[in-house]
């Protein structure tokens, strides 16, 4: 994994828009203030893995919530926030679906 | 602990290598003080050769060299390294795969700790060292050590998914033993860790049209298949198996194009490049699941209904062993059909 870092301001803004549509926002808006994260070796597509101290291994739950953009190139993208086996956020999983690099964060507006 | 792994891969005993390696190692700061790092690869042979006979003495040395990292890591670090263009890059490429040595080691420090063979004191010390100093490799080769004599079943098998840098492989991995143990550890490591590559390192105009040029030249891009194979212990689905379970092997083997023998197949790729394909299979492997055997199902599924299946997003199921994986599929104007996420279930 890359350098673990703070969200920046427009992942955190989709994150929230995105998790505050599911019955888990309660829990999860929470954990969003501190989360830190890594970026994925997904080829430019901007996915992120949270990075958490916990010692426990950690592998996919379940998909909370899923959202269909569109690139500033008109490629659709393929926004999902996963959760790890024990309830908590483990991914932010972005995939173009030409697998080109994205060009512009997915912006979204409530 | 790369050194067992020599020996089981070269068909010596593990333990006796793990033993190896381990002393060598435990070894390597004294070794550093007292004669310099540049005596280290032949003295820490020797020490390995004095206590693990043979096959240590083989071993030890590249042990003390690299760290811990998968096959198909290396493979994916040699391919980034490749398309560096300065060697600005190659260093952020080498930095990242440290990093993921090191968390891979912590995760090896887990597995030894929660086997419960070690030493209060050691797991102790494995508990409070920095896990990316030169003596938290040593701590953890001991405990590797510890858990390979009191262990060694499953400490060889913990061992088959290593492989060292700078040696040819010289056996195949023995699915067989690994299926029991090694699959359900080997997918913490491997799915936990997958390679990691700077972005910066690869990506940008080293990528683009990547997905075009994968279109042109290959009908199924996916899975590392002769790479994968190596921890499958299914036959690829005969149905869906042209042009996939011949993927080619060694280093570039995930992106080796491969054509299908099917005429009016879709194209169906799994990313655009290794580390994409890597990507979209990580929840498969993290789960302990046969990639290989997914994606040719996968390719079945959509080699039966892509003819029908209209332009846009399409989320598929398919049942592998038993178990029900969802897959999310999109089908291009072109008609080439990209998956990009295979979740197994929970």
């Amino acid at each position: 994994m890359g350098t673990v870092r703070l969200l920046k301001d427009e992942e955190r803004a989709l994150l929230t828009v995105l998790i505050t549509e599911t019955p888990k926002a309660a829990q999860l808006l929470g954990s969003l203030g501190g989360a830190r994260v890594e970026e994925m070796n997904d080829g430019g597509m901007g996915s992120l893995r949270f990075y958490t101290s916990d010692v426990r291994p950690r592998r996919f739950g379940e998909q909370l919530v899923g959202k269909e953009f569109v690139d500033s190139d008109g490629i659709p993208v393929m926004v999902a926030v996963n959760l790890d086996e024990h309830g908590d956020l483990y991914e932010l999983d972005i995939w173009k679906v030409d697998f080109s690099p994205l060009k512009q964060f997915p912006t979204v507006t409530k | 602990m790369v050194g067992a792994a020599t020996a089981a891969l070269g068909g010596g005993n593990a333990a006796q290598g793990a033993l190896g390696a381990g002393v060598g190692e435990a070894a390597t700061p004294w070794l550093v003080n007292t004669f310099g790092s540049g005596t280290l690869p032949l003295t820490t042979a020797l020490l390995g050769g004095a206590v693990g006979g043979g096959a240590g003495a083989g071993t030890a040395s590249a042990g003390a060299e690299y760290n811990y990292l998968t096959h198909p890591q290396r493979s994916a670090r040699a391919a980034a390294e490749a398309g560096c263009a300065d060697q600005a890059c190659v260093d952020r490429v080498n930095a990242a795969y440290q990093k993921t040595s090191v968390d891979q080691n912590v995760q090896m420090a887990d597995y030894l700790i929660g086997q419960g063979n070690l030493p209060a004191s050691l797991a102790e010390q494995l508990a409070s060292t920095d896990p990316g100093s030169v003596g938290y490799t040593a701590l953890l080769n001991q405990a590797a050590a510890y858990e390979s004599l009191l262990n060694p079943t499953a400490e060889l098998d913990y061992q088959f998914i290593n492989e060292i840098d700078g040696e040819p492989k010289v056996g195949k991995y023995d699915t067989s033993a690994a299926d029991n143990f090694g699959k359900a550890v080997g997918a913490l490591l491997w799915g936990t860790s997958m390679p990691a590559i700077a972005d910066e390192g690869i990506g940008g105009s080293e990528l683009e049209g990547a997905a075009a040029e994968a279109a042109e030249v290959s009908t199924v891009r996916g899975y590392p298949v002769g790479e994968g194979a190596e921890l499958s212990t299914s036959e690829p689905n005969a149905a869906a198996a042209d042009g996939v379970g011949e993927g080619a092997g060694g280093d570039q083997a995930g992106q080796e194009a491969t054509d299908s023998a099917a005429e009016g197949n879709p194209t169906i790729q799994f990313g655009a490049n290794e580390n994409q394909s890597s990507h979209t299979f990580r929840h498969v492997i993290s789960g302990g699941y046969d990639a290989t055997a997914v994606q040719n199902a996968v390719t079945s599924d959509l080699n039966n209904i892509g003819a029908s299946l209209p332009q846009g997003q399409y989320t598929g199921t398919i049942v592998v062993n038993g178990t029900t994986f969802n897959y999310s599929a999109y089908k291009l104007p072109s008609g080439t059909i990209n998956v990009g996420r295979i979740t197994p279930p929970r």
